[in-house]
This record gives structure tokens, C-alpha cells and sequence, in this order.
């Protein structure tokens, strides 16, 4: 699965704004990988286990679960997200963490985005200031993204 | 409204002391300690040869008891195989392919450390088995029964050592799949990965396919050993021959273990310095999957002389002949590309160079022990042990010195000294052949390998092998000195060390810096 960033315009300024992890491996790709280890290692410890060396059996369950337990502890962070949605005078920041998901509310009129990069257009970091606090945002999108993101905020955030 | 612009925001956070190396969990630090310590361990290995070849220079008995030779080859071949070869590569690993397919670290960070940290435990124990009373294991590192059922207290403490270096290596590869499956930069698909990469995740792959097998047979033969159980004890019924089946079940798969990472390194060099793409990307990819499904179905090849009914023998005969196949196209592929290259000769292209002939070499002589007959007459001879040698020495450990010296700079941030890296090239690759060429004529005069004392045609051979050997353990000392050398200083190598390098671990600074890409790079 892609990630990035999706715009969805729904007014002259409002809007609402999603980034996404990028995730490099398909579901497909997914089930087809744990599909291959599981067929691997049970028909590997079965054939042994009738062969009377049953004891591969367990260690072949247990490399299973581990690669079960890492791919899932991988799938947890697929679904996250920021959203940024843009209603009148109201932007709500929204994030998804695993299963945690966090709302934050501000004022357009008073929100600032800031756009900090080491050099031009590398390693840059985004953020939402207000009331003299910032909260991060982009965690998942790359230079060109983040730029990209600052630029959009840009245009919508301050009274009009 | 104007987006603020700064720059030089926030720094590069970087702990330092004892406790970062203990507690790291960063990718390029343990990729550094693999490293270190499968160069420790080399010299520890390197010194068990230095003895054999010492006691093998003459015949008779001069240095060393026959239970204490025995000792000394079984932990060599173990050391080797599992605290140096395998860390080396798994080393590479986490160094590299972070910074290979543009993840800011490791899937698994966490396990990741303690991954690495099972390796000295087991590492002590084994080492440690020379001051226990019998002394080390003596049953070879092959660990057949019945030898490995009657043994002391270090055959126990093999098997917790073999026990906890499997589960590192099934660590590593769970992390190492995770990594390369979940994590790679956007618009890096599976078919533009860099060919270490590739053969990494192949790798990756067969140790979880083989591990499980691993660790039951050693645990069998644990409770064979205390629980009274006959799994391959023949006085109660068990089967000796089946401990065979399912330790090469795993040992063949293994030899691919250590020999994959290898091509993929050998596939990044070559390249680089033929300033041309590597020929047949695709086919490459290809090869390597056929390799390594091939190396589950000929295990048998080690077992020709049990006792197999003729169906069995062909069928393992011409499979293992099979997978020369594959393998002529990668060293074709290598060959192709750099034909018509602009080739120039530093140390790593020398040493890919010596891998892709000497490989070859140690291919054709595995082709020679694939043909039954052959093998029934050569099995347990020398002509194995120069087979083997020139697979993993001028194979395994030569791609292990060329990407040492490839990547060195971008690692330490120097170029290391180029003289003394031929100097060590030259040296090593000469009295490897010296050491392990004549032992090719000692197998095909008979001379049995894993012997203390040998009859007194042998003696020319062996000691023609022994200087080898001498020289080649020597030489070994120069590598030490460039990597530390390295380390300490020199000159500063550049983001792009090597002129025809591509990849994105060349856009990154020299030395990488200790967090890299925690904004993925786009990959065209």
C-alpha cells in the first residue's frame, strides 16, 4: 500500500487532508509470504515427524508464531493515519497510532504551519503551531510530501 | 500567510559509552558489533587451523594429542560456520540493507539487539568447553551420532550453543524479512532491490526454513543423551542414518546460507567497478530463488556412502548437478558484466574478481563429489575438506573482505589504506591456493580427512598446505590493521566513495550518519 498524502476539497477552504504510512508489501503479499513459511515448515516437521523425529514439530510451531507475531505487530501500524479536516473556522487534527486514535482541535484563524528543512527541501519537519505549542505532523510522508502538506496548509490556515 | 522556513533544526542524537554498544539498538551499531565480533572470532578460529596445520606439517605426533586434534577441528568448522561466516553476513546485513532500501532502521529495533547479544553467550560457551575436563567437543562439527551421544559435558554445551545461535539466526531473519517486505522506501518494488538485498531476503528465508529442523535434531540428541530416549540411539532401537537425514536436511541449505549474502555482495561490486549495470538483474533474482529451492532437495549428496538404494543416489547425483546450472548463470552474469566494462582494480573488485574464479573453482570440484561413484571413493577425504574450503574461504570470507573494504568508508567516514589492502589481497589469495590446492591431490591420494598422523606420502602436500596456511593466517593481520587504521582516521571519503556506485546507500554521508532516512527517499 502507497502512502502519501490525499486532498479531498469539499468547499473553496475547507477540506480534508490524509497522510498514510507508506506500507511496501501488499495484503496479498502478505498472506502469499505467511502462506509460504506455513506450508515450508509443516510440511518440512510433518515429513520428519512421521519419520519418528517429532520434536521438529514444536520448534517449527513456535518459528511460526514468531513470524505470525511479527508480521502482525507490522500490520498494526498499516491503518494509521493523520487527518487534517478543514470546516469553517475549525481544523481538527486527527491521528490513528495502532488502535489509539487522538483528536485535537484549533482555531484556523490562529493555527500556523511551519516548515523547517536542514537544507533546502531535505530533511524537513512540519508542524502545527498554536497557542505557542506545535504539534508534529507528517510523520509518515517524505521531504517532497512534507513540503507539499506546508504548502496546502499554507493556503487554507488564517482568516480569509 | 507564510510557512516559516528554518534550518538546521534539532541534531543527530548519538549515545555514546559503554552502555550504547550494550543497549543500541540501532541498526549501523549492531551491525558494527556483529562485525567485530565475527572478526574476534575469526582470529579465534583462524588459531584452532594454525594448530591442525602445525601438527599436520610432519608426520606423527608432534604438538598436540589426537583427542585434542579432533577438538580442534570440530571447533574450528563450527566457529567458522556459525560465529564467523554467518555474523559477518548478518553484519552486512544490518548495516546495509537499512540503508539499501531507505528505512530509517530495522523492523524490530529491540529484538534486533538482543539478537546479537545471544551470539557472545554462545560464543563463551563454546570457548569456554577447552577448560571443562575432557576438554571441547571432538565429534565434528557435523555432530553425528553415536560419537555426539556418548560424549562429555561440552556436547551439552554444544547443543545449548548451537540452541541459542539458532534462535539469533531465526531472530535475524524474521527481522530481516520484516525489514525488506514492510519497509522499503516508496517507488522501490521487489525488482528494483539491490541484489544484496535480494540474496538477503533468500537467505532470510531458507534459515527460517531450516532452523526448526536444527534445533529439534540437537534437541533429540539432548534427550537421547539424558532423557533416555532412542531417537538415533541404535542399542535401543534408533536410527543413526536418520540424525544424517535431518542434520543435512539443514547442513545443505546452510552451505547456501553462507554463500548467498556472498553472491549478493559480489553482485553490488562488480557492478561498481565495471562502471555498468549488473548484467541480467532479473535473471540474477531467478537464479538465487532456484538456488536456494534447489538446496532443500539434495541433502542426500552428504550421504552417499549410508547405505541409499541406487533410485536414491541418482536422484541426489543429478540434482545437485542441477544446481550448477543456476549457478553458471550468476558467474556467467558476473562475467557479462564486466565485459567491455571500465574495470578498474582496487581492493574490493580484486577481491570479487579472485571470488568469481575461485568460487568457480570450488563449484567444479563439488561438481567432481556430486557424482556418485566419485564420491564414494573421495568421500571423508581432502579432496572434500579443498572442496569445502574453496567454497567458503575464496567464496564466503573473500566477499566478506571485498564488502568490508567496499563499504568501509561510507562505514567509518575514511578511505582505508589501499597498498596494505593489496598487500593483503595479494598475500591471502596466493597462500590460499597454496594452502588448499595440494589438499585436492592428497583427497584423490586417499588421505582421510579429520587424522592427527597420516602416512609419509602425505607429507610434501601437507606441508606445501601448512607454509599456505602460515601465510594466509598472517596475512590476516594486515586486514586487521586497515580496518583500524580506518577507524582511527585517513582520508575522508566522500558521499559517492566508489565512482560507478548506485544505490541509495551512496546518497547518504560518509560515515553514515546514526539515524539515516527518517523521511523515506523516493525512489525513481
Amino acid at each position: 500500500m502507497y502512502g502519501g498524502i490525499q486532498i479531498t476539497q469539499t468547499g473553496a477552504v475547507d477540506c480534508c487532508i490524509t497522510a498514510r504510512p507508506n506500507c511496501s508489501l501488499s495484503r496479498s503479499g502478505k498472506i502469499l509470504v505467511l502462506a509460504s513459511f506455513f506450508l515450508i515448515l509443516s510440511v518440512t516437521a510433518g515429513v520428519f515427524a512421521m519419520m519418528g523425529a517429532w520434536p521438529i514439530l514444536p520448534f517449527a510451531g513456535l518459528e511460526m508464531l514468531a513470524v505470525l507475531l511479527a508480521f502482525y505487530q507490522v500490520s498494526c501500524h498499516e491503518r494509521d493515519y493523520e487527518r487534517i479536516t478543514i470546516e469553517g473556522n475549525t481544523l481538527v487534527l486527527e491521528r490513528r497510532d495502532n488502535v489509539r486514535v487522538m483528536r485535537s482541535e484549533y482555531n484556523r484563524c490562529w493555527a500556523q504551519v511551519v516548515l523547517q528543512c536542514r537544507s533546502v527541501g531535505q530533511q524537513c519537519r512540519v508542524a502545527l503551531r498554536s497557542h505557542g505549542a506545535e504539534q508534529e505532523l507528517g510523520r509518515h510522508l517524505n521531504d517532497e510530501q512534507r513540503t507539499e502538506l506546508a504548502h496546502q496548509l499554507e493556503r487554507r490556515l488564517g482568516c480569509q | 500567510m507564510d510557512a516559516t522556513h528554518a534550518h538546521d533544526h534539532g541534531h543527530d542524537h548519538h549515545p555514546s559509552g559503554l552502555m550504547r554498544w550494550v543497549k543500541t539498538t540501532n541498526h549501523k551499531d549492531i551491525g558494527t558489533l556483529y562485525l567485530w565480533f565475527a572478526l574476534i572470532m575469526f582470529f579465534f578460529a583462524g588459531s584452532l587451523a594454525m594448530m591442525i596445520r602445525a601438527e599436520l606439517f610432519e608426520p606423527g605426533m608432534q604438538f598436540v594429542h589426537p583427542e585434542f586434534f579432533n577438538q580442534l577441528t570440530t571447533m574450528h568448522g563450527l566457529i567458522m560456520i556459525f560465529g564467523v561466516i554467518m555474523p559477518a553476513f548478518t553484519g552486512f546485513a544490518n548495516w546495509q540493507v537499512p540503508l539499501m532500501i531507505g528505512a530509517p532502521d530495522m523492523a524490530f529495533p529491540r529484538m534486533n539487539n538482543w539478537s546479537f547479544w545471544l551470539l557472545p553467550v554462545a560464543a563463551i560457551f563454546l570457548i569456554g568447553e577447552f577448560f571443562l575436563p575432557g576438554g571441547a567437543v571432538a565429534g565434528g562439527w557435523t555432530m553425528y551420532p553415536p560419537l555426539f551421544i556418548q560424549g562429555g559435558v561440552s556436547y551439552d554445551l554444544t547443543i545449548f550453543a548451537v540452541h541459542i545461535m539458532g534462535a539469533s539466526s531465526i531472530m535475524g531473519s524474521i527481522n530481516i524479512i520484516t525489514t525488506i517486505l514492510n519497509m522499503r522506501a516508496p517507488g522501490m518494488t521487489m525488482m528494483k532491490m539491490p541484489m544484496f538485498v535480494w540474496t538477503w531476503l533468500i537467505t532470510a528465508y531458507l534459515l527460517i526454513a531450516t532452523m526448526p529442523v536444527l534445533a529439534g535434531a540437537v534437541t533429540m540428541l539432548l534427550t537421547d543423551r539424558h532423557f533416555g530416549t532412542h531417537f538415533f540411539n541404535a542399542a535401543g532401537g534408533g536410527d543413526p542414518v536418520m540424525f544424517q537425514h535431518i542434520f543435512w536436511f539443514f547442513g545443505h541449505p546452510e552451505v547456501y546460507i553462507l554463500i548467498l549474502p556472498a553472491f549478493g555482495i559480489i553482485s553490488q561490486i562488480i557492478p561498481t567497478f565495471a562502471r555498468k549495470p549488473l548484467f541480467g538483474y532479473a535473471s540474477m533474482v531467478y537464479a538465487t530463488g532456484s538456488i536456494a529451492i534447489l538446496s532443500f532437495i539434495v541433502w542426500g549428496h552428504h550421504m552417499f556412502t549410508v547405505g541409499m538404494p541406487a533410485a536414491g543416489q541418482l536422484f541426489f547425483m543429478y540434482s545437485t548437478m542441477l544446481i550448477a546450472v543456476p549457478t553458471g548463470v550468476k558467474v556467467f552474469n558476473w562475467v557479462a558484466t564486466m565485459w567491455k566494462g571500465s574495470m578498474t582494480f582496487e581492493t574490493p573488485m580484486l577481491f570479487a574478481v579472485a571470488f568469481v574464479c575461485l568460487f568457480t573453482m570450488g563449484g567444479f570440484s563439488g561438481l567432481v563429489l556430486a557424482i556418485t561413484p566419485v564420491d564414494i571413493q573421495l568421500q571423508d577425504t581432502y579432496y572434500v575438506v579443498a572442496h569445502f574450503h574453496y567454497v567458503l574461504v575464496s567464496g564466503a570470507l573473500f566477499s566478506i573482505f571485498a564488502g568490508a573494504y567496499y563499504w568501509l568508508p561510507k562505514w567509518t567516514g575514511h578511505m582505508y589504506d589501499e597498498k596494505l589492502g593489496k598487500l593483503h589481497f595479494w598475500l591471502s589469495v596466493i597462500s590460499m591456493n597454496i594452502l588448499f590446492f595440494p589438499m585436492h591431490f592428497l583427497g584423490l591420494a586417499g588421505m582421510p580427512r579429520r587424522v592427527p598422523d597420516y602416512a609419509l606420502q602425505f607429507t610434501q602436500f601437507n606441508q606445501i598446505a601448512s607454509i599456505g596456511g602460515f601465510i594466509f593466517g598472517a596475512s590476516q593481520l594486515i586486514f586487521l590493521i586497515v580496518v583500524l587504521k580506518a577507524v582511527r582516521g585517513g582520508a575522508k571519503a566522500t558521499d559517492k566513495v566508489w565512482e560507478g556506485a548506485e544505490g541509495l546507500e551512496w546518497t547518504v554521508p560518509s560515515p553514515a550518519p546514526y539515524h539515516t532516512f527518517e523521511t523515506a527517499p523516493m525512489v525513481k
